[in-house]
């Protein structure tokens, strides 16, 4: 072996470039986010250090909560409504037999769309008078829901958009799982007397928990984050409704020229999403990715 | 020999391209961003205006490009220009709003002082009014054009079923229930973005409690929810509750209330005088080009101060970068840029193109001249018999209050608040915010 490559430098050298992109886009806006979170600054001029001020204002404030409980909205339909749908379209696409392919170019195309394209796309499909949505309602002889602008259904409509763009994406993930499955334990199976639904409900399911949990996983993550779909559809609006601990942080950290503040929302967002994750994988995850084809 | 020649060659290639780049870096050029926020056809003339003013800065100062950035007014003055601001990296050139914005930016050195050039530019008198953009007797920003708010309203609806231009409040909504009978919607609005419903509330609130209300709120001589600022609201509310506005207007963006006064499906619109040029643009207006009436506010019986004084002011225009100073190529292209940009010529092409009003003082005898629409003739006339204007609210106070103000008047369409609760709130922020200026 060559001599450079057996010292430890070499290899310290080929990873600095790395490191350092880490430290400075990662980690030191991350200290300094930290650092600033404890300060009353508005950007322009010095921060003052003003303690805990900024967290206390953030967990005695209803709004903030309101955000928080609209990002649970956006885990939970993840988890309960999306979740399940990615597998079950994912084991109806993998048992098809013809135009596969067609079928899962058409899942995946939303999730190739800009969110600007997609939220603008479904504006139309909510749209109070003309939009798709209404339009059926009227016609079966209901009465017409305003989705974006009614404060009970704004954030539903903003999780369906966003179940929309992303579930294609993930039966994509889920589908490259399910054909991975060795044939023979399916056949053999079959050879037992087992039935589609019960080779799907107890082989096929329980052989793709692994990547369904990283599903879920990734659901968590792109929930606590999501910004951009609510900021399109709807800013935030109506009257807050539809905030999420992001549009939020922009809200009354930027718009508010609070920076000080808006720093330590984030810090709260961070400290949220890794409570969360070390939950979810701690409880849930570790239990489940051990699955062995044996 | 070969060799010696083709040294030779090499030798006269590698002089001449020496000599040719040392003659490009004596006129080396330098790319200069201008943020804009001129996007959408209904701008489509103001950015025609701004790109022939930067062409003929380049040919003053030789050498300059221009790289236009044009961005979301909104998102422009709320997002991305503080955040530009706090990393102390703005464009050189900015669209800019006068009021708090400007005090904010040059409590922190961020905005070039232009008092100078102005004076070198023979420009210190030439603007109507610089107030928004004076901080402490400098000036830090020059207004692009006046602008003034009142109701646009579709003249031939208004022929057709014989309906009067209201004089009161009492006549406004006479009219709005008649048009509301006969199936249409009597305000087109649409509030995704807080400021549009809020601008025919804050002249509703001048009409109730008087046009010097709103400059109190920062000082604390004047309260949010004082009775004829609770009175205004309910009024709004109530106005809510009738129906005068489309159901579901909260969902829409701010272009789709042209829209709703364009299709005839409303009759009568708040919005501000830089709407004005779609209408007398065939392609955007269709039907209704040039037949689009204004009127302002009417009055509110007793109500307070002047009733005929209208929302308006010089609030919007460019600002640029305090870093320029330090650059004498670019302070020449700032220079050029304000020469070009403020004369009497492309105030008068603002105003006959897009109907945008002067911020400058023109000579009486071209703007007697200038081709401009009946509509904007009548926005001028409605100036003319005001007792005055009064600035908008939003650069009177501090941006959370504006913000627990947008977040309130949503939840008042919405019909999640009463217009007390909501004022009371307003207050609450305004008292912080007040005590945390101290």
């Amino acid at each position: 072996m060559n001599k450079a490559l057996r010292s430890p430098w070499t290899y310290a050298l080929f990873l600095l470039p790395v490191i350092v992109l880490y430290i400075l886009f990662f980690i030191y806006p991350m200290f300094a986010a930290f650092i600033k979170g404890f300060t009353n600054w508005n950007g322009v001029e010095a921060a003052r250090f003003n303690g805990l001020n900024n967290f206390e204002k953030a967990i005695t404030d209803d709004k903030f909560w309101s955000a928080v409980k609209n990002n649970a909205y956006f885990i939970l339909f993840s988890v309960v409504v999306q979740v399940p749908a990615i597998v079950f379209f994912s084991l109806l696409i993998s048992n098809v037999k013809k135009l596969k392919g067609l079928y899962k170019t058409a899942v995946f195309v939303p999730s190739v769309m800009s969110t600007a394209v997609i939220g603008i796309l479904w504006s139309f499909i909510y749209e109070p008078d003309i939009g798709l949505f209404n339009l059926i309602l009227m016609k079966l002889g209901l009465q017409p829901v305003m989705w974006l602008s009614d404060p009970n259904w704004a954030m539903f409509s903003i999780l369906i958009t966003n179940a929309w763009q992303w579930t294609g994406f993930y039966i994509v993930m889920v589908l490259a799982a399910i054909l991975s499955i060795p044939r023979e334990i399916d056949e053999a199976a079959i050879v037992d007397g087992a039935g589609s639904f019960m080779r799907a409900t107890r082989i096929t399911v329980p052989l793709i928990t692994p990547i369904i949990s990283v599903v879920i996983m990734l659901s968590i993550a792109g929930a606590m984050k999501a910004a951009d779909i609510v900021i399109i559809m709807t800013r935030g609006g109506p009257g807050g409704a539809t905030d999420v601990m992001s549009t939020y942080m922009i809200k009354y950290g930027i718009t508010n020229i609070k920076y000080g503040y808006g720093n330590a929302i984030a810090v709260l967002i961070f400290v949220f999403t890794l409570i969360l994750t070390a939950l979810y994988q701690l409880l849930i995850a570790r239990r489940i990715e051990r699955v062995e084809y044996s | 020999m070969r060799k010696s020649l083709l040294l030779i060659v090499l030798s006269v290639i590698l002089v001449a391209t020496t000599a040719i780049s040392s003659v490009g870096a004596a006129t080396k050029s330098i790319t200069i961003k201008v943020r804009h926020t001129q996007l959408g056809e209904s701008k489509q003339q103001r950015l025609n205006i701004l790109n022939d003013v930067l062409k003929k800065v380049q040919k003053e100062v030789p050498g300059v490009q221009f790289k236009l950035d044009g961005v979301d007014s909104d998102v422009n003055r709320k997002e991305k220009l503080r955040s530009e601001m706090v990393i102390n990296n703005p464009p050189p050139i900015f669209d800019l709003f006068g009021g708090s914005d400007t005090q904010l930016y040059v409590q922190a050195g961020r905005l070039l002082d232009l008092t100078p050039i102005l004076k070198e530019l023979g420009l210190q008198n030439k603007f109507i009014s610089l107030g928004e953009f004076t901080v402490n007797g400098k000036v830090y920003g020059l207004p692009i054009g006046g602008y003034q708010e009142g109701y646009f309203y579709n003249k031939e609806y208004f022929k057709a079923k014989n309906l009067k231009i209201p004089q009161t409040l009492e006549d406004l909504e006479k009219l709005a229930d008649s048009i509301k009978k006969d199936g249409k919607t009597p305000f087109a609005q649409a509030s995704k973005a807080a400021w549009v419903p809020l601008m025919a509330a804050n002249t509703l609130w001048a009409r109730y409690a008087g046009p010097d209300i709103s400059a109190g709120f920062s000082t604390g001589k004047t309260k949010w929810n004082s009775p004829e600022m609770v009175a205004a609201f309910n009024k709004y509310a109530d106005w809510v509750k009738k129906g005068y506005f489309k159901e579901g207007e909260l969902g829409l963006e701010y272009a789709e209330q042209r829209n709703q006064l364009i299709r005839g499906e409303a009759a009568m619109m708040y919005d501000g005088s830089w709407a004005s040029s779609v209408f007398a643009d065939p392609k955007q207006a269709g039907d209704l080009t040039n037949k689009i009436g204004y009127f302002p506010m009417p009055k509110v019986s007793n109500g307070k101060g002047s009733q005929t004084a209208v929302n308006g002011g010089f609030s919007n225009g460019y600002g640029f970068s305090a870093k320029v100073k330090k650059d004498k190529k670019q302070m020449a292209v700032i220079k050029s840029f304000i020469k070009n940009m403020y004369n009497d010529e492309m105030q008068i092409r603002g105003l006959e193109a897009d109907g945008v009003l002067p911020s400058m003082k023109v000579d009486a005898g071209k703007l007697a001249k200038a081709k401009v629409s009946d509509l904007v003739k009548e926005i001028i006339a409605v100036g003319n018999k005001s007792s005055g204007a009064f600035p908008a609210f939003d650069s009177l106070v501090q941006p959370d209050v504006n913000t627990a103000l947008s977040e309130g008047i949503q939840k008042l369409i919405g019909g999640k608040i009463t217009a007390k609760a909501m004022l009371d709130g307003v207050q609450k922020v305004q008292a912080e915010a007040n005590s945390a200026d101290d």
